[in-house]
């Protein structure tokens, strides 16, 4: 690993910060074109899961739902699970909202195909659903508030600004590759986005920390990417142990952690990449831009007072 | 003199690790194997998605004061108890909200139709007035009249009896409409003033249907109608396959990452782990003994705190490494890598805090239960990787057996 610890970060602070405005680009293209693969806590709507017992076709299910929706709904085969895995086809079915009474129709049609048994069933209203869409922008709107906050208490304002650039990316490069695998988005999601964001900033703050510290025992004249660089070579194998660290974990829920916690998953590995690599391509460079801007007003002032006096 | 007292020191340093570990393997041993009362498996509150079960979230249509939802609730319970396995939950949830909770239930048309049935009971004059309510019925049953037709008796209660007598005394000659869901199932015309607080439905019944209609009035008229704005079902199959593979997922996840830190750090890397099974321990001590409930998001979010509480470990060994690298001896250098590293540690992991503090007061359910875990889990993942890895380092050295190839910098004379 030891390699990591010499390379010259800042020297391609323009290259790094380059890729990442790329990539929240073509993010930003994915979601305009192929859209968000929204699930019924955005949209309302119910979610079947159903066992047939035997053999049943996904067509054999859409024909038989469609004759009660009138149009077709979106049917998948699962794996199915429980004792008797081997005798049955389990189905996903998702419809849009279901009257009371079109729901008892569209139970007795599934049943006629075969017997079924019920796995699991959700159903959302429009009412819940807006709800949960407005709650989650208030919430994730709040918490990167309070995170710049609480930055440019401890810190200064330059790194606040700069980490939430961060975080705004970490959650673009999300949604985009969530577009592009049609990941779907539910309920847990504003749960994932917020885990994200807080190891993200977790992962950023270590760097600025470091920063910091180095920033307090500058020496004269040293060159501002010089200890930008400096700082995260000191940082990085953390970084890197601690990332792989938590994407082990995530890796392993993805694989053993079963269905029902696959997207959550998936959505918080794809954040926790983005967030990891973007504390040092997004946040440090973008801080060292600012910082050195900043600089160099103060030295053209410097400058410009024994001219005057 | 000096060279035996480092010697007692030694052993018993090591002594004290050794019991430290025997201690957390014991915990672990009895929580999973020792007996029924102190097993963690009766000691948690599964979530629905984990156990099986029903949560809906019913929504009142209209306006309605507190009394009114109060009742309903009332209302819904004596219909839900029936139908529960264990505790059910049925509660407020803001001003026109009810949330209903049953565990182990698996039959998703058993507590629609429970619900689903408002089965609100109105008695109306043909001016359209409701004389009387479903509130005002005590019991309803069943009894034949001139040994033929089936009716429902209904013995009224409260102010009941009176408005009966009122409206029978002004509605003389006329009709009397007993509804059922805005539905006339009975219309006789009253011929007397009645004041014994009885009243009768008469109707087409057979003894099946007056006896079901008695049960619809008995499970208690709701006051309100409700419409379900959510419902969740989860068999209990599907909670079982569930619970299996996210704690089997855990211990993948648990098993790499402490093979992980024994890989990087080896000694330092071992107790970190033991600092970590610690961490687990209090944590989930700690959620149990506030009742909290285990859903899938809240496994989650413990797993996702051990992440946090590595990054603690790793940020201090990298720092007490770098101290050695330059120079410092073994137990100054620790002293001032862990001393360096608790503003990084800190700070970055208020933020996290931050975020689910958010999250705990914006959601519902299962992800207030994955900030909670979350919150609790980053807080004393603080607390273990700071003072209990420093504790356990400190006892390591004192132990005499390491110099700074404890950490793995090589000692150079100096």
């Amino acid at each position: 690993m030891s390699f990591l610890t010499r390379i010259n970060y800042m020297r391609y602070a323009k290259q790094m910060l380059g890729f990442c405005v790329v990539t929240v680009i073509l993010s930003l293209v994915a979601v305009g074109v192929l859209g968000l693969n929204t699930g019924i806590d955005f949209t309302g709507g119910d979610l079947l899961d159903i066992q047939f017992t035997g053999q049943v076709t996904s067509s054999q299910v859409e024909q038989a739902a469609e004759g009660i929706l009138g149009t077709v709904p979106q049917v998948q085969q699962v794996e199915a699970i429980g004792d008797n895995a081997d005798q049955v086809t389990e189905f996903l079915i998702r419809t849009p909202e279901m009257s009371p009474e079109v729901r008892t129709q569209f139970m007795n049609a599934m049943e006629e195909i075969s017997s079924i048994t019920v796995v699991s069933e959700t159903n959302v209203s429009a009412t819940i659903s807006r709800e949960l869409t407005m709650n989650a922008l208030l919430a994730l709107g709040i918490a990167v508030l309070l995170q710049v906050i609480y930055i440019w208490f401890r810190f200064e304002l330059k790194f606040g600004v700069t980490a939430v650039v961060a975080l705004v990316h970490d959650v673009i490069i999300t949604l985009g590759v969530m577009s592009l695998l049609q990941i779907q988005l539910n309920s847990t999601f504003v749960a994932a986005i917020l885990t994200v964001l807080g190891y993200s900033m977790n992962d950023t703050i270590v760097v600025f920390d470091r920063i910091r510290e180095n920033l307090h025992k500058r020496k004269k004249g040293e060159d501002l990417e010089e200890l930008a660089t400096r700082s995260i070579q000191e940082v990085i194998t953390r970084s890197l142990y601690t990332g792989v660290s938590v994407i082990m974990v995530l890796i392993a829920l993805l694989i053993w952690g079963g269905a029902t916690l696959q997207d959550f998953t998936a959505t918080l590995l794809i954040g926790t990449i983005a967030g990891t690599y973007s504390s040092v391509c997004v946040a440090t460079t973008l801080w060292l831009f600012w910082a050195k801007a900043d600089e160099g007003k103060k030295r053209e002032k410097v400058a410009r007072k024994p001219a005057r006096a | 003199m000096r060279a035996s007292w480092k010697r007692n020191t030694s052993w018993g340093s090591a002594l004290t690790l050794l019991l430290v570990i025997v201690v957390l393997v014991a915990i672990g041993v009895l929580a999973v194997w020792g007996p029924e009362s102190i097993r963690l498996k009766s000691n948690v509150t599964l979530g629905l998605d984990l156990s099986g079960g029903v949560n809906m979230v019913l929504q009142a249509k209209g306006p309605v004061d507190d009394a009114t939802m109060d009742a309903a609730v009332e209302v819904l319970e004596r219909r839900v108890n029936p139908l529960a396995v264990g505790e059910p939950v049925i509660q407020r949830e803001g001003d026109d909200r009810i949330i209903i909770q049953i565990a182990g239930l698996d039959d998703p048309d058993a507590a629609r139709e429970m619900v689903g049935r408002t089965a609100k009971l109105q008695f109306v004059d043909e001016a359209g007035n409701v004389v009387l309510e479903g509130s005002d019925v005590g019991k309803a049953g069943i009894a034949t009249q001139n040994g033929v037709n089936y009716v429902v008796t209904l013995e009224l209660k409260g102010e009941g009896p009176d408005k009966f007598a009122k409206a029978t005394a002004a509605n003389q000659g006329k009709r009397i409409y007993i509804m059922l869901d805005e539905e006339v199932i009975s219309a006789p015309t009253v011929r007397e003033t009645i004041t014994g607080g009885q009243a009768q439905i008469t109707g087409d019944f057979t003894a099946e249907e007056a006896q079901q209609l008695a049960q619809l009035i008995n499970g208690g008229a709701l006051p309100v109608e409700l419409e379900v704005i959510e419902n969740r079902l989860v068999s209990a199959t599907l909670g079982e396959e569930s619970l299996t593979q996210s704690l089997y997922a855990a211990l993948v996840g648990m098993a790499a990452v402490i093979l992980f830190l024994l890989i990087l750090y080896r000694v330092p890397g071992l107790m970190a782990a033991i600092a970590l099974t610690l961490y687990g321990y209090l944590t989930i001590g700690f959620l149990v003994a506030v009742n909290a409930t285990f859903s899938l998001p809240s496994i989650a979010g413990l797993l996702l705190s051990v992440g946090m509480a590595v990054d603690a470990n790793v940020i201090i060994f990298e720092r007490i490494k770098e101290e050695l690298r330059n120079g410092k001896g073994l137990r100054s250098g620790i002293q001032a890598g862990f001393s360096r590293a608790y503003a990084a540690v800190i700070d970055s992991n208020l933020t996290t805090v931050i975020a689910g503090v958010i999250l705990w007061f914006f959601g519902t359910g299962p992800v207030k239960g994955f900030a909670l875990t979350m919150i609790v889990g980053v807080l004393l993942s603080m607390f273990t990787a700071i003072t209990v890895t420093r504790w356990l380092i400190n006892l390591c050295v004192s132990t005499g057996w390491f110099g700074k190839n404890l950490f793995g910098i090589k000692e150079v004379a100096q």
